[in-house]
C-alpha cells in the first residue's frame, strides 16, 4: 500500500465555537499523524485513510469562518524537504514504547 | 504498515477520540504519548500492559489485531478483528486433511523448503558442507507423514549443531531447548514468538482455520496450520535475525540475566531486538513466485493466501525459498 505525505495546516478564529472546533480538529488529526507545529500536522496516509479523514474534516469545519489547507506531497518532494530545527518528516514504521 | 509495540508492563493504552494515548511511567512520573491509531496495522503487547475497553474495541473496529506476548516473548494469544467467513475455504482445508496423498505432497513441499532455507542460512554463515543438504532429497523418497517428520527432526538437529558451530563456544549453545537454558535459545524463542504472532494474523486474514494443519498433528489447543506455515519462515526470518544481531554485537552476554536456569533479556536489549525484528520484517526481496518486490511481512500474508488458493483452486503451493 503506497502512502502519500499530507501536510495539514489549519487556522481557526478565536471565538468560543471555533475554539471548540479547533480542539476537536486537533484530536482528530492526532489519530492520523504527527503534530509538528502549533497548527500543523504531518501525516503519511494511504488513499483510504485519507478519504476517511477528509470526510471527517469536511463535516467538522465551517468553510466561511475557518481555513484548513492540505498539501499533498509525493516521496520525491518529501525527500527534498528542508527542515531547520526538528528532523525531517519521516514515516514511522515501528513504535516501541 | 506500522506496528505498535508496548513493552512497558505498567503502560496504559487508552483512546482519545481518533488516537490512542499511551501512558508510560518514567522515573516515577507518568508521561502521556499520543499515537496515531489510524495508521497502525498491528498492536503487540509484551508483559501485561493495560488496554482500556474503549481502545480495545476501537482497535478491532479499525481491523487491527492485538497480540499478547509474555515479557520473554512467548506467544500467549491474540484478539483478532472479525475474520473472513469463507466457509467453502475451510471445507477445502478440512478436505485436504483427509486426502492423504495430496496432504503428503503439501507436507513434503513445506519440509523441503524448510530444510533448503536452513541450508541457505548455514551456507551464508560459512558452513558450506553441512549434512543438512542431503536431507532434502531424502524427504522426496518418504511415503508416510511420519517419515517426513522424522527427516525434519534429523535435519533440525544437524542444523542446530551447525548453528552452534557458527555462534562459537562462548555462548554455551548446544542445541534447541525449551524453556531456554542458554541465551541463544532465549533469543530463538523470542523470535519464534514474534513470528508466530505475524503468521497467526495472516492465517486469520486469509480466512483459514488455524487449528487444522497438515504437518503438525491436530492436538487440542495447538494451532497446527500456523505452525505449518511458520516452518519456511523460521530459518529465513528468525534464525537469520538471531545470527545477525549476534554478529553485529547488538546483543551481548551482559544483556541476559538468569533465574532458575532460564535466561531472559534485559529491557533495553529487548527493545533493540524488537527494532531489529521489525527491520527484518520490512526487508524487501523479490518474491520468487509473484516476481515483484515485497517485504517479509507481506510475504507471510501472501503465503497464507496462496495456501488458500491451493486448497480451493488447486494452484500448486510453493513455499518461500531464497537462494
Amino acid at each position: 500500500m503506497t502512502t502519500l505525505f499530507y501536510l495539514i495546516i489549519y487556522d481557526l478564529p478565536d471565538t468560543k465555537a471555533a475554539n471548540k472546533r479547533r480542539a476537536r480538529l486537533h484530536k482528530l488529526l492526532s489519530g492520523y499523524g504527527r503534530w509538528t507545529q502549533f497548527s500543523v500536522f504531518e501525516c503519511f496516509l494511504t488513499a483510504v485513510q485519507f478519504a476517511k479523514l477528509q470526510v471527517q474534516i469536511e463535516t467538522l469545519i465551517k468553510p466561511d469562518e475557518d481555513s484548513v489547507r492540505i498539501y499533498v506531497l509525493d516521496a520525491g518532494s518529501v525527500r527534498r524537504t528542508i527542515a531547520y530545527g526538528p528532523e525531517k518528516p519521516r514515516q514511522v514504521k515501528t513504535i516501541i514504547l | 504498515m506500522s506496528v505498535l509495540y508496548v513493552t512497558q508492563p505498567d503502560a496504559v493504552v487508552s483512546k482519545t477520540y481518533e488516537a490512542f494515548t499511551v501512558a508510560l511511567k518514567q522515573n516515577g512520573t507518568w508521561t502521556k504519548q499520543s499515537v496515531p491509531a489510524q495508521t497502525i496495522d498491528q498492536m503487540v503487547l509484551m508483559g501485561n500492559p493495560q488496554v482500556t475497553g474503549d481502545a480495545f474495541v476501537y482497535a478491532l473496529q479499525l481491523g487491527m489485531p492485538i497480540h499478547y506476548l509474555s515479557s520473554f516473548g512467548k506467544y500467549l494469544g491474540s484478539a483478532l478483528p472479525g475474520q473472513s467467513r469463507n466457509g467453502a475455504l475451510r471445507l477445502a482445508q478440512y478436505g485436504l486433511y483427509h486426502d492423504l496423498s495430496r496432504r503428503l505432497e503439501l507436507v513434503k513441499a513445506i519440509v523441503t523448503a524448510k530444510i533448503h532455507n536452513q541450508y541457505v542460512v548455514l551456507y551464508r554463515h560459512g558452513q558450506t558442507d553441512s549434512p543438512v543438504k542431503g536431507r532434502k532429497k531424502l524427504v522426496q523418497t518418504q511415503s508416510t507423514l511420519d517419515g517426513v517428520r522424522g527427516i525434519e527432526g534429523l535435519a533440525a538437529r544437524e542444523y542446530f549443531a551447525g548453528m552452534a558451530a557458527i555462534v562459537g563456544t562462548s555462548w554455551n549453545f548446544l542445541g534447541r531447548h525449551r524453556p531456554p537454558p542458554d541465551p541463544i535459545n532465549s533469543l530463538l524463542s523470542f523470535a519464534y514468538g514474534l513470528l508466530r504472532s505475524q503468521v497467526t494474523a495472516a492465517v486469520h486474514l486469509a480466512g483459514l482455520d488455524p487449528y487444522i494443519g497438515y504437518l503438525h498433528e491436530v492436538h487440542h489447543g495447538q494451532p497446527a496450520l500456523v505452525l505449518d506455515l511458520m516452518e519456511e519462515f523460521r530459518p529465513l526470518v528468525a534464525d537469520n535475525l538471531v545470527l545477525s544481531v549476534l554478529n553485529n554485537r547488538q546483543i551481548q552476554q551482559p544483556d541476559f540475566s538468569e533465574s532458575l536456569g532460564v535466561y531472559t533479556l534485559a529491557d533495553e536489549a529487548r527493545k533493540r531486538f524488537l527494532q531489529a525484528f521489525d527491520r527484518k520484517m520490512q526487508d524487501e526481496f523479490k518474491h520468487p513466485v509473484f516476481g515483484y518486490r515485497c517485504s517479509y511481512r507481506r510475504a507471510i500474508e501472501l503465503q497464507a493466501r496462496l495456501l488458500g488458493r491451493h486448497l480451493q483452486e488447486g494452484i500448486p503451493y510453493k513455499p518461500l525459498v531464497l537462494r
